[in-house]
């Protein structure tokens, strides 16, 4: 089960809602039990979200942005899939 | 189970036919031979279903509610969260009394990635009404946009009390319990056997649109929804000659310190039409001043 908040930037991974903190178990707002269950995995993604503006960007400049602004968090792009 | 005995499970009134209720579609494209009252086309393609689950919804929700006014937006099966957010604005124009949406993902969500944002906001004007998923039974697995803390995420029933065993698990990310309610799977409709949280959705759509029809509040159809359920007991169809081992009791010991409530699994049980109008009725009256 990946994290939608887990963001890999210059080789690290970041914690998208608390940014520029490094995702650990330590920082994960929802409790190193469940960090455990949602790091194992990973999907990486070209672009992000940057919300709660409703952009939708490259990492990087996502990245940038959010360091910039505390109230700024970002998530993975996803796409869903019919449940048949 | 046939469409007949699923509808008497969920005590479906026999008399009513959906008049004046509006039910948007998002899906993969309609059945050419059913009407439909307006459509639009997000995809490159015809209107027309390729991948044979649109138009199965679209059936199953006109066999339901033959007098329904059913709008479709066409969507692409991946269906990329963007194009999503724009279709759920789009159903808006319609003024729908609610929206089916069987489509989602196993990503856990705590309701703030922008499509769970935008469903609860839609969510606001007509009831949503999203499958919570096909992956379980892990725990952890109704993801976005079935997260959202105003919609309907709706779960797996099959018939004689069991539990669908695929069905998506809460809580979300942020401790909410997931799904809301149960709906029927295991359907034999248009020459198969249609599995999935998609064939239950379309049940729970039904009567969002009736509760919401006569209430014109997605909270207090959501509520109702909830309230009404009949609560379905933790047991699953068994698999005949195969018998729990070691690994798997460990693994359900593990998994009982992350759910610790059922609802995560059953929800608020399966869905109960009559029900659910009688208590809205009675709820209204209470209201109301003549």
């Amino acid at each position: 089960m990946p994290c939608p908040f887990r963001i890999k930037y210059n080789g690290n991974y970041y914690c998208g809602k608390r940014i520029p903190l490094e995702c650990s178990p330590e920082i994960c707002p929802f409790g190193p039990e469940t960090w455990i269950e949602i790091a194992k995995k990973d999907r990486n993604v070209q672009k992000v979200w940057v919300m709660p503006k409703y952009e939708i960007m490259d990492v990087d400049d996502a990245f940038e942005i959010a360091k910039a602004n505390p109230k700024i968090y970002l998530v993975k792009s996803m796409s869903f899939k019919s449940q048949r | 189970m046939s469409l007949q005995e699923a509808l008497s499970l969920i005590k479906f009134p026999k008399e009513e036919k959906g008049h004046n209720c509006r039910i948007v579609i998002i899906d993969t494209g309609i059945n050419p031979d059913l009407p439909v009252e307006d459509a639009l086309n997000l995809t490159t393609e015809g209107i027309e279903d390729r991948e044979n689950h649109g138009s199965i919804i679209h059936g199953l929700i006109h066999s339901i509610l033959p007098e329904a006014k059913i709008y479709f937006i066409k969507v692409p099966d991946p269906l990329p969260d963007y194009k999503l957010i724009t279709a759920l604005n789009e159903a808006l124009k319609w003024e729908p009394h609610a929206i089916n949406l069987s489509f989602s993902l196993d990503m856990p969500s705590d309701g703030s990635d922008p499509a769970s944002l935008y469903a609860d906001h839609v969510s606001k004007k007509a009831s949503v009404v999203i499958a919570a998923g096909n992956s379980g039974p892990r725990y952890m697995t109704v993801g976005s946009p079935a997260a959202g803390k105003e919609v309907i995420a709706v779960g797996g029933y099959l018939s004689k009390g069991y539990i669908w065993k695929k069905t998506s698990r809460g809580p979300t990310l942020d401790g909410r319990w997931k799904p809301n309610i149960l709906a029927p799977t295991g359907i034999n409709f248009m020459g198969e056997r249609q599995y999935g949280t998609s064939i239950s959705a379309p049940f729970a759509t039904v009567l969002a649109a009736l509760l919401m029809r006569e209430c014109k509040s997605p909270f207090i159809t959501r509520r109702i929804m909830e309230l009404t359920a009949f609560p379905v007991s933790l047991k699953y169809a068994k698999k005949r000659g195969k018998k729990k081992t070691a690994k798997q009791f460990r693994r359900l010991i593990e998994a009982i310190q992350i759910i610790s409530d059922p609802r995560n699994i059953t929800g608020a049980g399966l869905i109960q039409v009559e029900d659910a109008i009688l208590y809205l009725r009675y709820f209204l009256s209470l209201f109301s001043h003549s």
